[in-house]
């Protein structure tokens, strides 16, 4: 009984020891976790608008329990909204950890950045705790569903949103739009020009 | 006592073998070159500063040849700007090259980086993000990481050049973070004896 002391009580200290050192935060999604989708038609909807028309008004919820909207960057900042098809999927689970470092491009170009999918509040939150936090305000077209994605023309037949992005300058216009094969994921350089190139 | 002991020993070793493990964004289609495979002669392509062509022995602008690399043996990572284990890795990265240097193994050993996925802009900005200072080149269509087996980012893989055979072989291989910089350039070191 008294041998055993000494290395019961090493386990002890391994086990409050080792979770420190576990990689928790800014963990990419472990692929356990991650539901594959095989290849998917790239694109499964039709716009309903282009560079150049104003962008739809919207009220969504956010992971942080708020609403955003359009409205309130209105002559403030440019808006990007960064449409992913689902939360715990291969690429989407990439896509936002990489804007995580270019969080000074956005704000050099006065750019606010929305990422949306039309999955779920408690979903999404899980979801982006999982890949460690995001600087940007991530929120849920989920109830109506999709119905931004549905008056941007990007709700496909099963129900995600397409892999897009929209830029909305300060007066609310678009200014730049790629709606991108589902299945890889949109180069950051067209996306930045188009920011820097604004006002 | 023992069992005790040995017990905490294998449950030290199971743990920590996660945690090393779950450092990488895997690829579940991966099949990595294996120790002893000949790498094939990469193309690779990307924007790259006067003094990293130089570095490399290379003459004018990318795309180049793996082959043309002037070096007895090249440490190639595969990176993207998007893994968030690639982006705590840099600053390793950049560790391990300035002890290539301080190792007096410059002439020999040349540490490059490949952006899975990575366009010019992509690589650019990890570049800048991280001052990087060994050069990088980017993957926008996936192309090199086919013939690199499609692996998780990142991965390390020690190659032994010889020029004179036309061969590239593959002497050390890692998924995930370094445990050190300086454990890595130990074992790769030894790997290539």
């Amino acid at each position: 009984m008294t041998s055993t002391l000494p290395a019961s009580l090493l386990f002890v200290a391994l086990l409050l020891f080792l979770p420190t050192q576990l990689p928790a935060q800014e963990a990419s999604i472990p692929p356990d976790r991650v539901y594959e989708t095989g290849r998917l038609k790239p694109v499964d909807s039709t716009l309903k608008v282009k560079v150049g028309d104003p962008a739809p008004d919207f009220s969504l919820p956010t992971i942080d329990g708020e609403k955003i909207t359009l409205a309130e960057f209105r002559d403030k900042k440019n808006v990007v909204l960064s449409f992913v098809p689902a939360a715990w999927t291969p690429i989407c689970s990439g896509q936002w950890p990489g804007y995580n470092i270019v969080q000074d491009m956005f704000e050099q170009t006065d750019t606010q950045l929305i990422g949306i999918s039309a999955d779920n509040v408690p979903t999404l939150h899980a979801w982006v705790q999982e890949m460690g936090g995001v600087w940007f305000t991530v929120a849920s077209d989920f109830h109506p569903h999709g119905q931004l994605a549905e008056a941007l023309g990007i709700l496909r037949s099963t129900g995600e949103a397409e892999r897009s992005l929209f830029l909305i300058d300060k007066e609310g216009i678009i200014r730049y739009i790629d709606v991108h094969d589902i299945n890889s994921r949109p180069d950051l350089g067209p996306l930045i020009k188009a920011m820097q190139k604004l006002e | 006592m023992r069992i005790s002991i040995v017990f905490t020993f294998f449950l030290f070793l199971l743990l920590s073998g996660n945690a090393v493990a779950m450092e990488a964004s895997d690829n579940a289609g991966s099949h990595p070159l294996p120790v002893g495979a000949a790498m094939p002669d990469l193309l690779l392509r990307g924007e790259l500063s006067a003094g990293h062509l130089t570095h490399l022995g290379l003459k004018g602008p990318a795309p180049r040849h793996l082959s043309e690399i002037q070096a007895k043996t090249v440490i190639l990572v595969a990176f993207s700007m998007y893994c968030p284990h690639c982006q705590r890795e840099a600053p390793t990265l950049n560790e391990l090259n300035a002890l290539i240097a301080s190792r007096g193994l410059s002439e020999e050993v040349k540490l490059i980086g490949v952006g899975i996925g990575n366009s010019d802009f992509e690589v650019q900005v990890f570049r800048d993000k991280y001052a990087t200072t060994f050069p990088l080149f980017s993957d926008p269509d996936f192309r090199v990481n086919k013939e690199l087996g499609e692996v998780g980012t990142p991965f390390f893989y020690v190659l032994a050049m010889n020029p004179e055979k036309k061969e590239i072989r593959v002497v050390k291989t890692l998924l995930g973070r370094m445990e050190s910089a300086e454990s890595f350039i130990d074992q790769a070191m030894k790997a290539c004896e």
